[in-house]
């Protein structure tokens, strides 16, 4: 049941064929392991939507192939067979609350399952674990999705995707427009699900705290290529090239290499405050003579 | 002297059985940079509409550059105050980056001469006059918003009123703009309100107003305020770096400094702090 | 995606696209009543060879037009049809029942095709070389008059410009929901018509909802910037009628005012 994502040699032009064509994704080679966290990070317009719609073959690719489990997607593949695959990849769209239709929150969450051909019965029960899941109070369910708040609608939207159960995960700026409460929440939910049921996470992000503190892998796009790979660590190591890219630090980093100038030495550049404060707290005096 | 003044205002959603705002009044005086921050649902940008008159308040008093906001003066009151709102696109409103620029001048009666100098003078002030006859297709978020401010250098009010105007932009975009809106308020002495969760723009702010469920909770300056803590995350707010560096630290068994440092202070006293072992 | 080219605009520099929106929608309106006086190989041929000039001086190849035609093609062949089996009166070539071709159909149905080409055509020349905003700009300068009587004209145009500006954000909307409800497992353009018929409600909800929405935000802000009523603003944007316009209009003028003369004094 691993569902390893591989995308060979993978070429993608909107309007392809006419004199409108533009080429979004210029040969794209990369590897998601099952179970694993990815980030895809780069600056807007980079390529990183358009990569992400190859997941789930929303778009195909116009060459190469993308593999994912054990479908493989390619320029020739039938729209007929991408069921499964739509089942086992769940999407969750920038501003995912703009899906939202059916007359109560319930029904707009069982809705995903039954296209999938679960009985109505089954899909309702679903719904309710998964409104619970993301932390729905189950006296909304019987409410209008619209009556909601913005955030409690953007909840209720990834619980439709969730009650696909799928295997892999893919959100793209899941927290825009979020108070930091929000935020916090949301990733606090990514986390748990990829903890608990083992799912692959792709993450869409311009905020490189969350890098740091949730990915181990990621993936810089930049004018329709993939630029870098590598965890975390490795992609955060070069703040020029990062600079150049227009891309930033997680504040740690950034805030430790200001304690560089101020003399301070790292042995490997810290991520997260918490490390941050693993490496500062040993060259500090315990301050307990100067401060109470 | 304090150019917006809030007495005792209420108001309250037709659907909903809580006040949006209640009971709240304060003051903002001339040339300050104010913030108001808030978790989702708080009332901030109730309270936002109500000043220029969009929505009613059921009761309370609001006074503009010394006038009060009545149903008769609430157009005068409209020409002194400019605002950008949330979403990029929903405040485009021209065919394209000119014609909203001048969509405030048009509405005031300006002569075309007038318009044509001022559209240019403006979106040379945001960096967007090679953009003049895009579309707004064409345009990022950030873009737009760059756009939404010309359109409010082009009709020079006295006040900016910001409603989350960046929550939607990336990094980059939100840094642009929240640059371009400090030049404007120095270039053209700006009173600047804004509603926000971002802690850099609340931290440029001179004072940060929290608003709780629609009542007025506290004034101060960001330095008090950040010496809160998490529970900043309750009021609509990150926690600044330094705090959560601070934080860390004291798990470590360090003693930290109990007021608020920003991070340049953080650095020094971390520097002294090492040079003292 | 678009294959549609029947009123879409094709940026250029041409002669025509560099004329006033008005010097077009006159002009064109003019040709199209003019088309109702050709009634012989002459007329038509000084109508045809007037379109043709205005096609090489939009600097657009003739078959990109033939093209935007193409989406008609079926309701030409039936109004052909109709008019050639139904049309009565001189010689009978053919007959079966109450079906017959005749003389007299033949004829109508060659005029009807000819009028229905040209009407396409002219309007195709004037979608093709004029933005819609222009367009918008062009009517609402040419009903400035109705002012006098109270016609909300430049209400009408400002409402005209918001629609067109918010079409591709619309568009591009409607393609966000269909992703995502193509992720959720609907399949569109699939099953019969009840079946299609059910899969456009996760469409049009969540589209009409969002319009909505943005609708008031904008009518927020509008009103934030200071719009009070349609009719007491000055207008950026203008108009210029140029030599070239007018030189249009005498070239238009002498070829239409043949036809009429050809029709009524030869």
């Amino acid at each position: 049941m691993a569902t390893d994502i591989t995308f060979e040699q993978v070429n993608y032009s909107y309007q392809a064929g006419t004199p409108f064509a533009v080429q979004a994704l210029k040969n794209i080679n990369l590897q998601i392991k099952s179970g694993t966290f990815t980030a895809v990070i780069g600056q807007t317009g980079s390529g990183k939507s358009t990569l992400i719609q190859h997941l789930n073959a929303l778009l195909k690719p116009s060459s190469g192939t993308v593999t994912i489990g054990d479908q493989v997607i390619t320029n020739e593949t039938n729209n007929k067979h991408l069921k499964p695959l739509r089942k086992k990849v769940g999407m969750v769209f920038q501003f995912p609350e703009n899906q939202l239709f059916e007359e109560t929150v319930l029904k707009d969450i069982a809705f995903g399952p039954q296209n999938f051909g679960v009985s109505e019965a089954d899909a309702n029960e679903l719904a309710k674990r998964m409104a619970g899941e993301v932390g729905l109070d189950e006296s909304l369910l019987s409410r209008s999705p619209f009556d909601l708040s913005g955030g409690q609608m953007r909840r209720v939207a990834i619980a439709g995707v969730l009650a696909l159960e799928p295997e892999v995960l893919v959100l793209d700026e899941p927290t825009a427009g979020l108070d930091p409460r929000g935020r916090l929440e949301i990733m606090q939910l990514v986390t748990r699900l990829r903890e608990e049921q083992g799912l692959t996470i792709v993450l869409i992000t311009h905020q490189m705290d969350d890098v740091a503190d949730y990915a181990d892998h990621v993936l810089v796009m930049g004018h329709g290529e993939l630029l870098k790979q590598g965890t975390p660590r490795e992609i955060f190591s070069d703040p020029e090239w990062l600079t150049a890219h227009q891309l930033g630090l997680p504040s740690a980093t950034r805030f430790a290499y200001e304690l560089q100038q101020a003399g301070f030495e790292f042995e490997t550049m810290p991520l997260t405050v918490s490390e941050l404060a693993d490496e500062i707290a040993p060259q500090l005096g315990k301050g307990d003579d100067r401060h109470e | 002297m304090a150019i917006i003044k809030v007495e005792h205002l209420n108001y309250k959603y037709s659907n909903s059985d809580t006040q949006a705002i209640d009971d709240v009044s304060l003051e903002i005086q001339t040339g300050d940079w104010v913030a108001i921050v808030g978790h989702n649902g708080s009332g901030k940008s109730t309270l936002a509409k109500l000043l220029i008159g969009l929505m009613a308040a059921d009761s309370g008093k609001i006074t503009i550059d010394d006038q009060e906001l009545t149903p008769e003066s609430v157009w005068q009151i409209r020409e002194k105050v400019g605002m950008v709102f949330q979403n990029p696109d929903n405040q485009f409103v021209g065919a394209t980056v000119a014609d909203d620029v001048a969509f405030g001048m048009e509405n005031r009666s300006v002569d075309r001469d007038t318009m044509v100098t001022r559209v240019n003078h403006a979106l040379e002030q945001v960096g967007m006059l090679d953009y003049k006859d895009r579309e707004p297709a064409n345009l990022s978020g950030g873009q737009k918003q760059r756009v939404a401010l010309a359109g409010i250098i082009a009709i020079a009010p006295k006040i900016l009123i910001l409603d989350e105007a960046t929550s939607m932009l990336d990094p980059r975009g939100r840094q642009a703009i929240l640059q371009v809106i400090q030049q404007l308020k120095d270039d053209l002495n700006l009173t600047v309100l804004s509603i926000t969760h971002d802690i850099n723009e609340a931290a440029n702010a001179d004072r940060i107003v929290v608003i709780d469920d629609g009542h007025f909770v506290e004034e101060s300056t960001p330095s008090e305020l950040f010496n809160h803590g998490k529970q900043l995350v309750e009021m609509g707010l990150d926690v600044p770096l330094p705090e959560k560096v601070k934080d860390a630290l004291q798990e470590r068994h360090i003693a930290v400094p109990e007021s608020y440092l920003d991070e340049r202070g953080l650095v020094d006293w971390l520097r002294t702090s090492r040079l003292n072992k | 995606m678009n294959k549609v080219m029947f009123g879409r605009f094709i940026p250029g520099h041409s002669w025509v696209h560099r004329m006033d929106p008005r010097a077009k929608l006159v002009l064109c309106f003019l040709y199209i009543a003019v088309i109702f006086f050709a009634n012989d190989f002459w007329t038509y041929l000084v109508m045809t060879v007037l379109l043709l000039a205005s096609v090489v001086a939009s600097a657009i190849p003739l078959r990109v037009y033939i093209h935007g035609l193409m989406p008609l093609f079926w309701l030409m062949i039936f109004t052909v049809l109709i008019q050639v089996f139904f049309g009565a009166g001189g010689h009978v070539y053919w007959q079966w029942g109450w079906l017959s071709v005749t003389q007299n159909g033949l004829n109508s149905a060659g005029v009807i095709l000819m009028r229905f080409v040209l009407i396409i055509l002219i309007s195709t020349i004037l979608t093709f070389t004029t933005e819609p905003l222009e367009i918008a700009d062009g009517i609402e300068s040419l009903l400035s008059p109705l002012r006098k009587v109270h016609f909300p004209v430049a209400t009408l145009a400002l409402m005209l410009s918001l629609a067109l500006r918010f079409v591709p954000t619309l568009m591009d909307e409607a393609e966000k929901i269909m992703n995502a409800q193509r992720s959720r497992g609907v399949d569109f353009g699939e099953g019969g018509l009840r079946q299609r018929i059910r899969t456009i409600v996760p469409i049009l909800i969540p589209l009409f909802v969002n319009a909505f929405n943005r609708a008031i935000e904008i009518s927020t802000a509008m009103e934030a910037r200071g719009y009070q009523d349609g009719e007491n603003r000055t207008k950026y944007r203008q108009l210029k009628w140029r030599r070239l316009d007018s030189w249009s209009l005498v070239i238009y003028m002498v070829g239409l005012s043949s036809v009429v003369a050809l029709r009524y004094f030869i």
